[in-house]
């Protein structure tokens, strides 16, 4: 096999070494002294659609139109959900002349798509029978009861009964990958833990504060991650390159604060009454707007059916909002923490559909875009959040290509795959 | 009345739900599944690329629609309407109905082509595409093959015997009305639930399942539970213990009560979705894309069998025959134009009931005493200066003649936008117009002995007596 390519989701690299040298995670610690471990930059914004997507095509959202969960349907407000259909770019494992790859897990991979090997599609995946190729696959996936993503409404039944949860569903996805593991020849494998993600933005701060009772529940899931990764790492050989990677790190949330309450308070946005406010709602005297996370898009005229900012008015209209947006404070803390420009940022084929502006978040918030103006600070169980900086890459041995010194998640293939990339340029 | 707002996806026969991990609900087009996966509240019947303005409101744009009975009075025309809408139009007919005239001696006063020349006209006049098969309803294999062939959007039941007279004439006629209409109904059910369970279903019934109830209760517009009480007009009805309460007055209309029972029940059963039409008794023969040109015609009949009153009467008028009233005459029935019927039905098929939903739709526009009608048509010959006669006859049928009659037909206006186009008056005067044309008036004399009534509900023979004669004063 050439190439086994772990993902984790959401976590950050300075905490898997921390997590490996107190013992939590062994298997780790023994893997991470086997080669190399950097922080690796996030996707432009933090969010794992967007990240995973980078990941598995080299390119930046411009290029593979994942910008998001969500996103505007080109010419008007329908709000669409980013899916494989919506995911632009090739895969490494769809690329012509790819060997055959088992790929488990990935997110924005529903519905599966064709191609030279296995897939399950990883979250956000409606339907397990459309999620499998090739669907002779789905009744054996049926028979253990696998599971695309937890059930997060175990949520309410308190956070032990959604760590359970989230066990089962690593646990038959590992099962999964050994199972078709041994079916066939494959030339390369991707699989990727999801339930580090869910665990982290519920349970982040039982993994702070030492002190709380599900402090070693939260270690439990981890070291469980690690024995599965030791099961995964006795069936390598050297030949194999094996790389391990997440799509973003994770911090303390104390508040999701939603933009568009900002944005509308500040008169840039207005909707028409609504029972259920949404994007269709806004008024042309809108100018600006956002979606989750923090990615701002002028209500341009051309753009939008009733987009009413002209080409001329851009330029000012954006250099206010960054002013507007670096100076927000909300009970008296700071909001974003830098701006960036989409212009500056994406390339590629869709860079007509970014974003004007990408918001990060300030220390211990979380940004959102929605559309309901009743609360500006969300409640929310949440209290972990991503952050564009520290997510993890880690890659064995020597034989790789060169490490960026400011490794992005685009840089992945490139690094791991010398001869992926030339691939990648054929396509 | 305009449809705005929201896309409402649960009547969108294109959209597929899916419930994501966090209970957000979001749609799929089961048109463009490329485009992924949406909020379905956050589309608009303006934004939404599938649904196009027409005059009928908001339309699925290529709406493919199949049409059951397309060779008859009605079929056709509103082929013709759907066509020219934009719809993909597909109809089946077995050739029946133009059979079982020609075996009662009559015909269409005007011309018909066959169907192959009808549609060949529709492409050059119309310039629409209408596909056809030569099928009949109850060749299950064939209806169902073609179903799960087309996938269509809308299916239009019209293939069924329309004629009450027919069904009482003896019983072989009583059963073979029985068998098309039910059975035929029956097996379509099966066929959309197996192979477009997304499809809506417009099933023609008619005003006469109701009968007209002596107590006056109004007949009421929808589906109800056999316990209800129902307020109108500041009066309480009691429904009388039946769900849906309908009194049918032939072995047709039975027929046509038994469907409309399969349909409520497959929608029950299996989330099928349907309108059931109640039809008041139709008229005219004029519409947009009928006037395109002659070789589009569609079939009028005015036979004791076939025909239907005010288009015989007109045509009685035509030719000097007396117009006959059976029994007193002030029997009270639901009319409504063909060009308004064809608007109807387009609409309908235009907003489609949500998945489950069998919703019943009385399609009226006016209602008259068969006496206002004869004495009506009476008036309007004499601008064609014909002086026309009127005779009452013994009552071949058992109906009430006496009889209260309020018809609540608000739901075409108030929630699908109809609005009349076309009048009692001016339907009667473009009529006569027709049927005094010669060859058209040749064809209603060559036709004349089949225009008195012979059939009796009683199964007795004999001629029915003529009880008065006169001239309606001007």
């Amino acid at each position: 096999m050439d190439l086994l390519l772990l993902g984790i989701d959401g976590l950050p690299r300075w905490m898997w070494q921390q997590l490996a040298d107190s013992g939590v995670m062994p298997h780790s610690r023994e893997l991470l002294q086997s080669g190399t471990l950097v922080p690796m930059q996030s996707s432009l914004p933090e969010v794992s659609s967007a990240a995973w997507a980078s990941i598995v095509t080299g390119l930046n959202p411009g290029g593979h139109n994942v910008f998001g969960f969500t996103d505007l349907m080109d010419g008007s407000y329908s709000l669409g959900f980013t899916s494989s259909r919506t995911f632009r770019a090739k895969p490494f494992w769809m690329r012509p002349a790819s060997r055959p790859s088992l790929i488990i897990n990935v997110p924005q991979t529903y519905p599966a798509q064709p191609f030279n090997g296995m897939l399950v599609s990883g979250f956000v995946a409606l339907d397990l029978k459309r999620a499998v190729h090739p669907p002779d696959q789905l009744q054996w996936l049926e028979s253990i009861d696998y599971a695309v993503d937890a059930d997060m409404s175990l949520l309410q039944q308190g956070k032990p009964r959604f760590v359970q949860e989230l066990r089962r569903v690593m646990t038959a996805r590992c099962q999964a990958l050994h199972h078709h593991w041994d079916r066939e020849p494959w030339q390369q494998i991707m699989f990727v833990f999801t339930g580090t993600d869910r665990l982290n933005h519920y349970l982040w701060e039982d993994f702070e504060d030492l002190s709380s009772p599900l402090h070693q529940t939260f270690l439990d899931y981890y070291h469980e991650v690690d024995r599965q990764i030791g099961a995964i790492l006795q069936r390598l050989d050297d030949r194999t390159l094996l790389a391990v990677v997440s799509d973003h790190g994770f911090a303390r949330q104390r508040r999701s604060i939603n933009v568009n309450c900002l944005l509308a308070e500040a008169g840039y946005l207005h909707l028409k009454p609504s029972a259920r406010p949404s994007y269709s709602d806004m008024i042309p005297e809108t100018r600006a707007f956002a979606m989750d996370p923090g990615r701002i898009y002028l209500h341009r005229q051309g753009r939008y059916p009733g987009g009413s900012v002209q080409p001329e008015q851009a330029e000012e209209l954006l250099q206010e909002l960054e002013r507007y947006l670096l100076q927000l404070s909300v009970a008296g803390c700071p909001v974003v923490s830098q701006v960036l420009r989409g212009a500056h940022i994406y390339s590629g084929p869709f860079a007509h559909r970014v974003p004007d502006l990408v918001a990060l978040p300030a220390t211990d918030v979380a940004l959102s875009g929605r559309m309901n103006l009743q609360e500006l600070i969300e409640p929310t169980l949440i209290n972990g959040r991503h952050t564009h900086e520290e997510s993890t890459f880690f890659v064995r041995g020597t034989q790789h290509g060169v490490i960026p010194e400011r490794m992005r998640v685009e840089d992945v293939l490139q690094v791991l795959q010398p001869e992926v990339q030339s691939l990648r340029k054929a396509a | 009345m305009e449809f705005k707002g929201h896309v409402d996806f649960r009547a969108c026969g294109q959209a597929a739900f899916r419930r994501a991990a966090e209970g957000q609900l979001v749609v799929e087009c089961r048109r463009r599944p490329e485009i992924g996966y949406f909020d379905p509240l956050s589309i608009t019947f303006e934004s939404c690329s599938e649904w196009k303005k027409t005059d009928c409101g908001y339309m699925l744009e290529g709406m493919k629609v199949l049409i059951l009975g397309m060779d008859g009075y009605l079929g056709w025309p509103l082929a013709l309407k759907l066509a020219k809408l934009g719809c993909k139009v597909y109809g089946i007919d077995n050739m029946l109905r133009r059979k079982l005239v020609a075996e009662r001696g009559a015909h269409s006063v005007t011309e018909i082509r066959t169907m192959q020349e009808r549609i060949e006209a529709a492409r050059q006049h119309l310039g629409v595409d209408i596909e056809f098969r030569e099928m009949d309803l109850l060749d299950r294999d064939a209806l169902f093959a073609w179903i799960r062939e087309i996938r269509p959007e809308s299916i239009v039941q019209f293939a069924e015997i329309p004629s009450a007279p027919y069904s009482m004439a003896d019983v072989d006629k009583a059963v073979n009305t029985i068998q098309n209409n039910v059975v035929g109904t029956l097996g379509l059910l099966f066929g959309v639930r197996d192979h477009a369970p997304e499809a809506s279903i417009i099933k023609l019934g008619t005003m006469g399942e109701y009968g007209s109830p002596l107590t006056g209760r109004p007949l009421f517009e929808g589906l109800f539970p056999g316990d209800a009480v129902l307020q109108y007009q500041g009066q309480e009805w009691s429904l009388g213990g039946e769900l849906t309460p309908r009194d049918p007055v032939s072995f047709y209309h039975v027929s046509k009560v038994q469907g409309t029972f399969s349909v409520y029940e497959a929608c029950k059963y299996w989330w099928l979705r349907s309108y059931d039409v109640m039809q008041g008794v139709i008229y005219g023969n004029w519409s947009d894309e009928l006037q395109a040109h002659p070789d589009l015609n569609t079939r009028f009949d005015i036979d004791e069998w076939w025909g239907t009153v005010v288009n015989r009467f007109v045509a009685q008028a035509s030719i000097g025959m007396p117009l006959t009233i059976y029994g007193s005459g002030n029997q009270m029935r639901g009319y409504i134009t063909l060009r308004d019927a064809m608007q109807c039905i387009t609409r309908l098929v235009a907003a489609p009931p949500d998945p489950g939903q069998y919703d019943v739709i009385n399609q009226v526009t006016d209602v008259f005493s068969v006496l206002q009608i004869a004495q009506m048509v009476a008036t309007i010959g004499r601008e064609f200066g014909l002086d026309v006669e009127v005779q009452r006859i013994e009552n071949p049928r058992v109906e009430s003649e006496e009889h209260p009659y309020e018809v609540i037909h608000d739901k075409l206006q108030e929630r699908f936008g109809f609005s009349s186009e076309s009048g009692f008056a001016d339907e009667v005067r473009h009529l006569f117009r027709v049927m005094l044309q010669p060859e058209n008036r040749d064809r209603i004399l060559a036709q004349q002995g089949a225009l008195f009534p012979k059939t009796r509900w009683s199964g007795e023979h004999g001629e029915m007596k003529v009880l008065e004669r006169w001239k309606p004063a001007a």
